[in-house]
């Protein structure tokens, strides 16, 4: 459960609760018995057995005689192994621990052709700051809006106490009467995409509410993309 | 080469040639990479918790165990679903006639999250598509699968896409059902992603 910092057409605003509720498919797997079964990782090799270590002095012909006279690519202690915790760690191209690794984003254009180089930094997300999402007051009829954006993502939005019912409830009613979703932008100037988490990917969100006898439905719907395809010379 | 899918409707069958919508074809994409302190290009391995051995990209295999602790083969698993009934295994949609009997309103396509879109072309499907008050839609598989997804055909523009689609499970809410936010870690999501201008 996320806490969303948001703000009602008459700019009062309130930290509530936002959930993500995808619904898994109820799906497993069984042996021919109908008894459930593990998934399990195994090891396969590891640094010092793997194809990069083994032709590092050694020529693909050289190797292909010592597979034959000889198991260089088992690790015995290890082949097999059933392994359960393990960490990342950064790796060099010769499949050496890396240290000082600085990240970089590589931008790329729509053809594919890099376009700039820059240090990577942290983006902090922006839903639940000092600063309320803001109703835009830009407001899509909702037959209009499913068919312009791809909404990737979706939370629904829920209050945390009495008073946090009714500031939803409005919102969710106001909506619905309008039949319309409106356009949520974060920053002073509420114009700014919506980051949920640190580091995370940038949305274009709309609020779309539905209202049912005393009961509400208040739904943060994400994008970051447009219905259209794409041009023939790109593709 | 682009896949096409044979739907049919009201007696006629109509063969529509699809192309995946591919956002970094529309905008362009940011890629996250790694450089150690000689600008040599890193990447993600393992290490074991006792940090005594560490792996490589491809180190690990996933492997399924019965109760007994023996090893399964693929061939020798099958799906159920949530009351332990074997699921079949649904031929790919390609392979298939997808016939179009269902609509949705708009509130129940909103209730789905997509997870592919697709541009298809067809000027008969197209016709058909703005015609309906309703969103047609029906079960979608790329590759023969147990679980098939819901898909939903949209036009925007005079243009016609299928949107592959998640259930989200929203529900109505009343004022007794009181959530206890626990604020989660802000935790780092592992996408990059480049700004757009849609607006």
């Amino acid at each position: 459960m996320k806490v969303i910092n948001i703000a009602d057409g008459k700019a009062r605003n309130s930290r509530v609760a936002m959930e993500s509720k995808k619904r898994p498919k109820f799906t497993r797997y069984t042996d021919s018995q109908n008894q459930g079964v593990e998934s399990a990782r195994i090891v396969k090799n590891t640094l010092a057995t793997d194809l990069k270590t083994l032709t590092k002095e050694t020529s693909l012909e050289d190797l292909s005689q010592k597979l034959i006279d000889g198991d260089p690519e088992l690790d015995i202690e290890l082949f097999g192994k059933r392994i359960f915790d393990t960490s990342r760690i950064y790796l060099n191209s010769n499949n050496e621990p890396a240290g000082g690794v600085n990240l970089k984003e590589l931008i790329y254009s729509p053809e594919g052709e890099l376009k700039e180089q820059r240090d990577a930094k942290t983006v902090e997300g922006n839903i639940n700051t000092e600063v309320p999402l803001k109703w835009s007051g830009k407001l899509m009829p909702k037959s209009e809006c499913y068919k312009k954006f791809v909404f990737s993502n979706a939370y629904q939005i829920k209050h945390v106490d009495g008073l946090t019912f009714d500031f939803l409830f409005n919102m969710a009613k106001e909506l619905d009467e309008q039949n319309a979703m409106m356009f949520l932008g974060a920053g002073k100037k509420n114009n700014e995409p919506l980051i949920i988490s640190r580091n995370g990917k940038q949305f274009r969100a709309f609020l779309e509410g539905r209202v049912q006898d005393s009961k509400f439905m208040l739904i943060l719907h994400l994008t970051n993309l447009e219905m259209k395809p794409v041009p023939v010379a790109e593709q | 080469m682009a896949r096409s899918l044979q739907f049919a409707i009201g007696g006629q069958q109509i063969e529509c040639e699809i192309e995946k919508v591919d956002r970094d074809k529309l905008y362009g994409r940011v890629e996250k990479k790694a450089f150690d302190k000689d600008g040599n290009e890193c990447y993600f391995g393992s290490i074991s918790s006792d940090g005594m051995n560490i792996f490589g990209k491809e180190s690990f295999e996933q492997g399924y165990m019965a109760q007994d602790g023996s090893w399964l083969e693929r061939s020798q698993l099958q799906v159920v679903d949530m009351d332990d009934e074997p699921l079949p295994k649904q031929e790919a949609s390609f392979k298939t006639v997808i016939e179009l009997m269902d609509t949705v309103t708009i509130e129940e396509y909103l209730n789905h999250v997509a997870k592919s879109v697709y541009h298809l072309t067809s000027p008969e499907l197209l016709k058909q598509v703005q015609a309906s008050e309703d969103i047609f839609s029906f079960y979608f598989n790329y590759t023969a699968s147990y679980t098939p997804d819901p898909a939903f055909l949209i036009e925007n523009e005079g243009e016609l896409f299928m949107v592959v689609g998640q259930h989200c499970g929203f529900e109505f809410v009343e004022a007794q059902a009181v959530e206890s936010p626990i604020l989660e870690d802000d935790e780092d999501e592992d996408d990059d992603d480049i700004d757009f201008s849609m607006f």
